[in-house]
């Protein structure tokens, strides 16, 4: 009799071990549902796409995946918020995610609100403070309405030092605040705290650590990212959770640099770099100065579907797509899934996703990256072929390719960019995003993924759709 | 309690030791697990949560701290966390994200066997038969609509199409689903009900004698939407496999037409076939050739004696079965005086209630199914007098998982009857196969042992529907059941014969007392 048998087993996985257990070859599908699809608005797509309409749209989408493979980001600096950014006046304060009034805001936002009148001196003691928000003379701006972006907590003032990023391509500058050392654990802007030493911190780092930052990138007529992105996306970086080979890169470019200054206090000097060594993540910053300057080339590029922002404030999470400009869709936040930093903390701990680093998906790296970092995927518990799978599942919602990040894991293919509204309606497959999860007292607890809700595409389409008469 | 142990100068990426915690911490028993390397922040954070570190701890060890109910669940979860870490569990294990994966070769399988929710088994199994595979298909809730589709697909196809709803199989003499590892033999079965097929099986084994396939037909194969189509095709490939020497088909009574062609069919085999149509008179037969059989042990005896030319006994005569009953019976104080059968076979319930009804004509016979035969329950979770309960039913299996792959459920039934002081004789049956419940068996005998030992007199009857060759070790439990008092019979048959004999003397002593 024939005893081989060659079984693929889908579904309940103690049958499959049941087979293993009588030496039969068989094979385990980890199956998954299929994706849910909203068949009216695939239909819709499908029309869209067919019309004379589309050859405008797929120009526009080429244009705006071309203005991020062809973006030439370099960083030229250290300069104040109110210098760089636009519109941060007096009495101005941004945060991440989609606008919210203060009464809507998480704790954490409105302990920023407050920090930040007392780090700006515009109130003395925190009921001071408060009143001068209640009395409606503190504008609270979304970070990614404007050219920065707010990671984390995103609570950024005009006194607050800044990374300066530009892009020589579209000449666009965005700023984005560095972390603010390993004593801080991110501190202020970032992760939500704050004490007078947090406070005293920035202005350590304004006034002390980052001059001698500013001299370097001044000395060598500015750093390019872009091979220092290019090169770590192919040492295991997806430069959002993981910058382990960027920093090294990064730091390769400048510390010797660093070291040759020889008209500022040496201690100061070494003070530097000290901070640029010991801070975990570091580059993610000129990440997201990279990608934040590429894509300002983008908002309000007529015809585009593609998302040009992607973040949420701890209570809701926005996008934006191209076409639509600074029009925000909306949908209430989700929760990150992953994994925490201890086993003390549970989801109750967890508040569901602040921030706007997801700038860096807007550019094709992050959670589309998945492929060239599975180590940040092992921290799921997705091994090598799961991290592939991620990023060719988000293949199929983006518009093309960029040929700056061939991938060894891909055996050298490209990682996707530009991810199109309308493969996303289509699909049903909504953007794998990744990021680190916030403590509701503040603080990180944890990093993993989550999928942008499918319901701010389908607001964003409907506006899409109303904008063009389709 | 706490443990802390240190791997010196071993490192492991932060990243990869976050999954291992939250891996580690699912497993019962354990609350706190921290796998991390000892930097000056991480060995103050361990020491915050109450560990105690070695004074000679360096930032480049390695430390797994545990927090869990004892020692024991702390050596255990210190060893999945080093296994996690050496990558002990990810060889050998061959897991694709579905039959379209690249990296699986669909098309050099034989069979693919589904037990998704039914809704979307039929897209699966729809790829499954463009790959070239058979079908097992586990999964209950696809629409007529789509087996009919999927059936008279995979015959255009060549293919063999297993269920919707096959509990059952042997291909090959490998088990499928919750299937027997049966020894190899010359009987073929056919069955479109799963643990019937493995009944046949199972007492066919326990005569010497072994299967050469059980080919699940699925429980609507003989609707006359289906028209008996696995049916036919499981025939055919019995006939022609050089193995088979006999042909049992095995089905609940269904669409009088098709199980008509069915006998047809089997009248003209060149092997000889047995049938038994669960509930059928002989009527059904008249005409035909085939050699009938009316209850599950005797469509297997039937197969042994064509085999042997040996007419084949139960374990017990009628005479044995009645006199255990009146023994049995008499020692029982006159309040208990009900019979309990708590099945978790959906065709072993069947059975029983059809030979109750039968022979125990004129009871009142509560269930919760809703036949002929009984009375419903207006609550399933309470018995009253006679009761015959299929704890696979939905009633039960949407709060809790089929005991035959968890026995919890009938379990806590058992325990909850054996309070009652009415209960005079409870039946169980129990189920094996390397693919349900590890041991169904052990943890119910040990109640009715405990009973036993504080002397409640209550009668257990129980039968095992299992191979030799499972990984149960049914000899093994054999000998348990015994040991706890409990009379092991032959087949559910034999179970229904001494539970009807019994409830017919309970009835007697009523009526006389």
């Amino acid at each position: 009799m024939d005893k081989n048998l060659r079984v693929i087993n889908l579904g309940i996985s103690s049958f499959y071990d049941a087979l293993i257990s009588q030496g039969v070859d068989a094979a385990q599908i980890d199956w998954k549902p299929p994706v849910k699809v909203n068949v009216e608005l695939g239909a819709k797509v499908d029309r869209i796409m067919e019309s004379g309409f589309a050859a405008k749209m797929h120009q526009a989408n080429q244009d705006a995946i071309d203005m991020i493979i062809n973006a030439d980001p370099e960083w030229i600096g250290v300069g104040l918020a109110g210098d760089f950014i636009e519109g941060l006046d007096d009495y101005t304060v941004t945060h991440s995610g989609p606008p919210i009034s203060f009464d809507e805001m998480v704790m954490l936002h409105q302990r920023g609100m407050v920090s930040a009148c007392l780090f700006e001196g515009w109130a003395k003691t925190e009921e001071e403070a408060l009143a001068l928000i209640k009395s409606g003379k503190i504008k609270m701006i979304s970070a990614l309405d404007t050219n920065t972006v707010g990671a984390g907590t995103g609570i950024i003032t005009k006194n607050v030092a800044m990374i300066i990023i530009k892009d020589r391509n579209n000449g666009k500058i965005a700023a984005t605040f560095p972390a603010e050392g390993i004593r801080f654990q991110g501190g202020f802007c970032g992760w939500g705290l704050y004490s007078p030493e947090i406070a005293e911190n920035l202005y350590h780092m304004r006034d002390y650590l980052l001059p001698p930052m500013d001299r370097v990138a001044k000395m060598k007529g500015g750093v390019p990212i872009k091979p220092i992105l290019a090169e770590s996306m192919q040492m295991g970086d997806e430069n959002h959770t993981r910058q382990s080979a960027a920093d090294l890169l990064f730091e390769h470019q400048v510390l010797l640099d660093m070291a040759k200054i020889d008209d500022m206090d040496r201690e100061q000097v070494l003070a530097s770099m000290n901070y640029i060594v010991e801070t975990p993540r570091f580059f993610h910053c000129f990440g997201q100065g990279a990608s934040r300057a590429a894509n300002l080339g983008n908002v309000g590029r007529e015809y585009s579907t593609m998302v040009t922002a992607v973040c949420g404030n701890g209570v809701r999470f926005g996008i934006k797509i191209a076409a639509l400009g600074d029009q925000w869709f909306e949908a209430d936040a989700p929760y990150m899934k992953g994994q925490y930093t201890s086993s003390k903390f549970t989801i109750d701990d967890q508040l569901p996703w602040i921030g706007d680093s997801c700038v860096v998906e807007c550019a094709g790296l992050g959670g589309l990256a998945a492929a060239a970092s599975p180590i940040t995927c092992n921290l799921r518990g997705m091994n090598l072929r799961e991290s592939i799978a991620q990023t060719r599942e988000m293949e199929k919602i983006c518009i093309g390719k960029n040929h700056n990040y061939p991938i060894p894991n891909l055996d050298f293919d490209f990682l996707p960019v530009g991810i199109d509204m309308m493969k996303v309606i289509k699909t049903g497959i909504c953007p794998c995003i990744h990021g680190g999860m916030f403590n509701k007292e503040g603080g990180l607890i944890g990093a993993g993924m989550a999928r942008v809700p499918m319901e701010c595409f389908e607001k964003a389409f409907a506006a899409y759709c109303e904008k063009y008469g389709l | 309690m706490k443990k802390v142990i240190v791997k010196k100068k071993r490192y492991v990426d932060s990243v990869s030791l976050m999954s291992v915690s939250g891996r580690v911490s699912e497993l019962p028993g354990v609350s706190g697990v921290d796998a991390v390397m000892a930097t000056v922040i991480n060995q103050r954070t361990l020491r915050e949560s109450g560990y105690t570190l070695p004074a000679d701890v360096t930032v480049d060890d390695l430390v797994i701290a545990i927090t869990a109910e004892d020692e024991a669940k702390c050596d255990e979860a210190i060893q999945a966390a080093m296994d996690l870490i050496d990558h002990k569990n990810s060889g050998g294990l061959q897991e694709f994200s579905s039959l379209d994966d690249a990296e699986l070769k669909a098309e050099t399988y034989d069979l693919c066997q589904i037990s998704l929710p039914g809704e979307y088994a039929y897209a699966e199994a729809r790829t499954a038969l463009d790959k070239g595979l058979d079908l097992f298909i586990f999964s209950d809730n696809v629409s007529l609509e789509e087996e009919r589709t999927l059936k008279e697909y995979g015959r255009t196809k060549g293919r063999l199409v297993m269920g919707p709803d096959a509990g059952v199989g042997l291909i090959n003499g490998i088990a499928l689903a919750a299937g027997s590892q049966n020894s190899f033999g010359p009987v073929g079965i056919v069955g479109a009900s799963g643990s019937g097929a493995q009944e046949v099986a199972c007492i066919i084994e326990h005569r010497g004698f072994g299967v050469s396939q059980i080919i699940g037909t699925g429980g609507r194969d003989l609707y006359p939407e289906i028209g008996g189509i696995t049916m036919f095709e499981g025939i055919d490939r019995l006939e022609k496999d050089p193995e088979t020497k006999v042909i049992v088909l095995v089905s609940k009574l269904a669409d009088l037409g098709v199980m008509d062609k069915v006998l047809t069919r089997a009248d003209e085999c060149r092997k000889p076939v047995i049938v038994i149509f669960l509930g059928s008179d002989q009527k059904l037969f008249e005409g035909h050739k085939v050699t009938p059989a009316f209850s599950l042990e005797e469509a297997a005896l039937k197969a042994v004696e064509c085999l042997t030319g040996e007419p084949q006994k139960p374990q017990f005569t009628d005479e044995e079965i009645a006199r255990m009953a009146h023994e049995a019976v008499s020692q029982l104080p006159a309040e208990r005086k009900y019979f309990r059968g708590l099945y978790c076979g959906g065709t072993f319930t069947e059975e029983g209630l059809l030979y109750f009804a039968k022979h125990n004509a004129g009871i009142e016979l509560h269930s919760n199914l809703n036949t002929k035969y009984s009375t419903r329950l207006l609550d399933s979770h309470v018995s009253v007098g006679h009761t015959i309960l299929d704890m696979g039913a939905e009633d039960f299996t949407a709060e809790a998982p089929h005991p035959v792959f968890n026995p919890e459920l009938r379990l806590k039934r058992l325990r909850q009857e054996l309070t009652d002081p009415e209960v005079a004789v409870v039946l169980l049956d129990f189920i094996t196969g390397p693919g349900v419940a590890r041991d169904p068996i052990t943890a119910h005998a040990n109640e009715c042992k405990k009973l036993r030992d504080m002397g409640v007199p209550v009668v257990f009857i129980a039968n095992i529907c299992g191979s030799y060759n499972d990984p149960q070790n049914i000899r093994e439990k054999i000998g348990l059941l015994k040991d706890a008092g409990i009379i092991v019979t032959g087949s559910n048959f034999e179970s229904a014969k001494i539970a009807s004999a019994m409830m017919t003397e309970l009835e007697r002593r009523q009526t006389n007392g």
